[in-house]
């Protein structure tokens, strides 16, 4: 064979061919070629929009929050478009995660001055998004079209996934990571592959830096999925490679905690879990003995399902697939075990809604025990475990209306004064809430939307408002001047409450500010310290007060709104 | 300000004048380039030299590497970092946001790129696999003529198992044509080779003339001209290919589309468990090869090739001008010459063994080298950005620049990073918080903390299936990051002042653990 060079013509009139620019088709036919929305993608449409829907409609027309979900979603405020620290408003309680996840939403509403609306938004997204998490996991178990929309409907439509989805609390949140969570979980155990490795170690980090179970889940899961006796070596390290980035993500938000409070375990310590006493429990729960089957009960009126599978490990303890009942149940269970072990050491709330995760664990076991369970009447072994998810979307939301059971605030509000009004059947028929939490919210809005409307009215654009970091931040969500606003953390805001002249010309607080009032004083604990006026500065108190506005109707608990005037004692308005 | 802008105003002037000479030396560069003769069917010696040396060089002088910076570029750097210079007298705080800004983003560019090039691999699309039966089954008729070029330059220690590995090859004896390229004056290397060849006639020597540049690129360009197969492949002197590798790319390029103009083959070391620095590098290829690589044939991005083992087809290297003899990594830009020419190229899933680097110096000499190579071949296509956007389209663009220029840029960076957090740490610094906006914050967090973390874990998950040693030599891997960083600063500074210089990178150093190996066959076994 002749080696021929090529001349100088052939190359540049190959050339010119060459640097012409590939042809590509219209990005419409190649985004049509990519996108195919199946009816779990039309469910999981239809009910973001319905999320959505509710949440405006609590908020506005029920007039609902929850205050947890208010405090969050001042929090994703402050990260966003608050004064520094850029950081100092995660994680003053609670995991970082659903803060964060309201962060993108929070500049897209500030035009339209609803901030107050990231946190139900955030949370409609993230059970909106649980639903083809459950279809994927289902695709891969290999469960038929009718079947996996209806396990997906049975979840989505459950009305207390609606109610979570629309309240901007974490529970939206933390089913989403723990459905992610149980897709690698359940496809890792039968394929040892790396892609539905990392899907399990997505679903655990996200799941701890949303909810503090999650490190008890993470070790559960890692242990039943890794381990092997016959080749135990490569399982630890398996294991470890399930638990690592879960624990970095717990580990960096420890960090978090140790900079800005003062203390990697402050989430331990302070109102998180201290001494709670189980407000939320009824008086028939008031002997130790009574707490695994007050804990069962609630887990199984979430997700009856669950006890089906209890029922199929037991029956057959032995199967090959029981690995990943026995993951399923165990996950269920360390939310139960953790409620049963904080009541006993009086140190929770027992309230229901910690065991809303069941709802999660229910539908995915119900695609399990679907696909792992031949029987000779499949369609109605089938059918009958959707019946499950069915039965479970009714006894749930009557049981935490049942004022005989919890005592529980959103809920008892939002069914009885909301979808009652729909749906007769899920409201309560039992003696309600003897606490009065229902009726109190509206006042609550009214008064930090007239405290907000007051501070824009009076804020220069070189003013800065501090507020405390417990009862008063929440100031952030209907101001038109959120930027101007700072929240400090513990340490900071002792500091600057103390010395504020020159730094703030604002302070929102709680009680009387010469004195300490309960504002400077981190939640749960007396001891953090009280805030000391050195007598270098001065205050003038603007506004008496707005009732109603704080965490609970107490009359020492109201906002209030004083300016630093100078180094003198303070002047009477 | 009147101090400042004085000195601003006289580095403007110098930054003016060092551009005019600039100017002046480009206009004076002659453009009288060499004609390639066409009248001769066989070309001669002369011909085969000059299209070794100077093929690229005069069919697209663009291209070729032989000046790193054109004139364009060379006047932009100089206006660029002249007001930079000038601006930092007066307004230093917004220049060194804006720097700091820019490199933040790039990190965070190219952790999202790499981590979605990871999650692309998981998918096994970017690889081609053939198994073994189905390779060894392919009518022999239907496999075409393959040339195998093995240049080498001093290393007679490895000729004797170089032959031994090329013979091991499964592919028809009258399609293949083995050349050992070797330089005329390395007369080690040339005696040994033919003692390791013996009288047999499957394995060429071609002795390729003693003319600068003296470069694997342009010994494999002589070898070209030399060839007679339809398919090409190249390995270094100490590879141990897959024997059912030609056979699996033959296959991979007969089913493909024509655009399709290389399959590259996995890349893997022979003495991964050496010591922890070739533990460290296996890992690296270990990601490089099955994860990175992948990805970007899935997105249809330039793909910088490895040195080795990859398999072209004859008529698009002729298309090309082959390699380009003054790019110290001569295959990344030739892959990236091929995505502008409008060809693809993909990877197969048949693994060469090569030598892992286990001494440090000469590690750092080798990833220098890589380094340099990519600042070339970044700073050669970019000569004309618009030329290459029309070429290859934006997205490919960015990718291009992400990898390609991100690799050394990030090794280059680190360092400063590094020092930027301690400072931190220690002193905290008031001018640090007014250099690092919310958003610029908030990236570098993300960046320091998951990215790091990610990289990390990607790392481990890579040799999952490996020995405890292994594992912990990925849980070390920040350490490996420091040389990296070490081998980035050697390589911006030769830039600078030898951007050609090819640094010779030493084989043969597992010779020492083999003999232990075989003295005390207990010791931990050597892969594969």
């Amino acid at each position: 064979m002749t080696v021929v060079l090529p001349d100088r013509a052939s190359i540049e009139a190959r050339e010119d061919e060459l640097w012409e620019s590939p042809a590509l088709p219209p990005l419409s036919a190649r985004l049509r070629s990519r996108i195919r929305i199946g009816e779990v993608g039309v469910l999981t449409i239809a009910c973001l929009a319905g999320y959505l829907w509710v949440g405006f409609w609590m908020r506005d027309d029920l007039h609902f929050f929850v205050n947890d979900a208010l405090a969050r979603t001042s929090d994703a405020v402050f990260v966003t478009v608050g004064r520094d620290p850029h950081l100092g408003a995660i994680g003053f309680f609670w995991p970082p995660l659903p803060q964060l996840i309201q962060c993108p939403f929070v500049p897209l509403l500030l035009p339209f001055g609803r901030q107050d609306m990231a946190g139900p938004i955030s949370s409609a997204f993230c059970m909106a998004l649980t639903i083809p998490v459950l279809g994927r996991l289902c695709t891969r178990l290999g469960l038929r079209r009718w079947l996996r929309f209806g396990i997906c409907a049975g979840f989505a439509l459950n009305p207390v996934m609606i109610y979570y989805a629309a309240n901007g609390m974490s529970e939206a949140c933390s089913i989403l990571f723990i459905a992610i969570a149980m897709l690698g979980f359940l496809t890792f155990i039968r394929t040892r592959s790396t892609p539905d490795l990392i899907t399990l170690t997505v679903g655990l980090s996200g799941a701890v830096l949303t909810r503090l179970e999650a490190p008890l889940l993470t070790v559960v899961l890692a242990v039943v999925a890794g381990l092997e006796w016959r080749r135990l070596r490569q399982s630890l390290w398996t294991i470890t490679l399930i638990i690592l980035p879960p624990a970095v993500c717990f580990a960096f938000w420890m960090i978090v905690q140790w900079v800005l409070l003062g203390s990697p375990t402050f989430f331990l310590s302070g109102g998180q879990l201290g001494q709670a006493g189980g407000v939320w429990l009824p008086n028939t729960i008031a002997h130790p003995l009574l707490a695994f089957p007050w804990a069962l009960h609630w887990a199984l009126v979430l997700g009856p399902a669950l006890a089906v599978a209890l029922g199929v490990l037991v029956w057959r303890p032995l199967d090959p697939n029981t690995r990943g009942t026995i993951g399923i149940l165990a996950g269920a269970g360390v939310f139960l075990a953790i409620q049963i072990y904080e009541l006993l050491n009086n140190t929770g709330y027992g309230d229901p809604r910690y065991f809303v995760t069941s709802v999660i664990f229910a539908a995915i076991a119900v695609a399990w025990l679907a696909s792992t369970e031949p029987t000779m009447l499949n369609r109605a072994w089938n059918a009958s475990l959707v019946g499950l998810l069915v039965l479970g979307a009714i006894t749930g939301p009557r049981s935490l209306t049942n004022g005989r059971l919890t005592h529980i605030e959103g809920e008892c509000h939002f069914f009885d004064y909301g979808v009652a009004q729909v749906l007769p059947f899920l409201g309560t028929s039992y003696p309600p809430s003897s606490v009065d939490f229902c009726g109190r919210n509206p006042n609550q809005l009214a008064a930090w939307q007239h405290l907000d409307a007051y501070l824009d009215g009076v804020l220069q654009p070189r003013d800065r408002v501090l507020v405390d970091n417990f009862s008063n931040f929440y100031a952030v969500l209907w101001t038109r001047h959120p930027n101007q606003f700072i929240v400090r953390n513990d340490r900071d805001w002792q500091r600057i409450a103390a010395n504020p002249v020159g730094t703030v010309t604002y302070i929102v607080t709680v009680g009387d500010i010469r004195e300490g009032g309960a504002g400077v004083v981190p939640k749960g604990g007396e001891d953090q310290g009280r805030l000391i006026v050195n007598g270098n500065h001065a205050v003038w108190k603007l506004v008496a007060a707005f009732p109603g506005g704080a965490d609970f109707a107490e009359a020492n608990a109201t906002p209030e709104v004083y300016k630093y005037v100078g180094p003198r004692p303070p002047a009477a308005n | 300000v009147i101090v400042r802008t004085l000195l601003a105003l006289g580095v403007l002037c110098l930054g003016g004048a060092f551009w005019l000479r600039t100017r002046a030396k480009a206009s004076g560069r002659s453009t009288d380039f060499l004609v390639v003769s066409s009248t001769r069917s066989r070309p001669t010696e002369s011909d085969r030299l000059r299209f070794s040396v100077d093929g690229l060089r005069e069919a697209a002088p663009d291209l070729s590497a032989d000046h790193t910076l054109s004139p364009s570029q060379r006047a932009g750097g100089i206006i660029a970092l002249t007001v930079a210079i000038a601006a930092l007298f007066v307004l230093w705080r917004v220049v060194l946001l804006i720097i700091l800004a820019t490199a933040t983003i790039v990190y965070f560019a190219s952790m999202l790129l790499r981590i979605r090039l990871f999650q692309l691999a998981l998918n096994g699309k970017g690889i081609t696999r053939i198994d073994d039966d189905e390779a060894r089954a392919f009518p022999v008729d239907e496999l075409p003529s393959y040339s195998v070029l093995v240049p080498a330059f001093r290393e007679p220690q490895v000729c004797e198992r170089l032959v031994a590995n090329l013979r091991h090859l499964d592919y028809p004896a009258d399609r293949i044509e083995i050349l050992l390229l070797l330089e005329e004056d390395d007369s080690e290397t040339i005696d040994a080779a033919r003692r390791a060849i013996g009288n047999a006639n499957d394995v060429r020597v071609v002795l390729v003339p003693d003319h600068a540049p003296r470069t694997k690129p342009k010994a494999l360009n002589y070898g070209l001209t030399h060839s007679r197969g339809s398919l090409i492949t190249i390995y270094d002197a100490e590879d141990r290919p897959d024997p059912l590798q030609l056979r699996k790319a033959a296959i991979a390029l007969d089913r493909a589309p024509h655009d399709v103009a290389c399959v590259q083959a996995e890349l893997a070391f022979f003495n991964p468990t050496q010591n922890l620095i070739t533990r460290w590098f296996t890992i690296e290829y270990s990601m490089w090869f099955k994860q990175l690589l992948p990805g970007l044939a899935q997105l249809d991005a330039p793909i910088p090739l490895g040195g080795t083992s990859n398999h072209f087809r004859r008529e698009v290297l002729f298309e090309l001008n082959a390699w380009d003899p003054f790019n110290v990594t001569e295959d990344a830009d030739l892959g990236v010459r091929m995505r502008r020419a409008g060809y693809r190229s993909g990877v197969i899933d048949s693994v060469t063994f090569e030598e892992a680097n286990s001494d440090f110096i000469n590690w750092v000499k080798q990833r220098s080298r890589w380094y340099k190579g990519y600042a070339q071949t970044l700073l050669v296509h970019l000569r004309h950005p618009r030329t290459l956007y029309r070429q290859i389209g934006l997205r490919e663009l960015i990718l291009f620049c992400l990898f390609v220029g991100g690799t050394p840029l990030l090794a280059l960076l680190n360092p400063f990073f590094w020092f930027l957090m301690m400072l931190w740490w220690v002193a905290h610094p008031a001018l640090l918080d007014q250099l690092m906006p919310t958003a610029v914050y908030f990236m570098g967090l993300v960046c320091f903390v998951a990215g790091n973390f990610i990289f990390a874990y990607m790392c481990m998950l890579s040799v999952r299936h490996e020995g405890p040693r292994q594992w912990l030599a990925a849980l070390l891997v920040p350490l490996y990051w420091v040389m990296m960083s070490i081998a980035a600063i050697k390589a911006a500074t030769q830039i600078l002042v030898a951007p050609s210089f090819w640094e010779k990178t030493t084989h043969g150093l597992d010779v020492d653990l083999e003999a232990q190996s075989a003295a005390n066959p207990a010791s931990e076994a050597v892969t594969p």
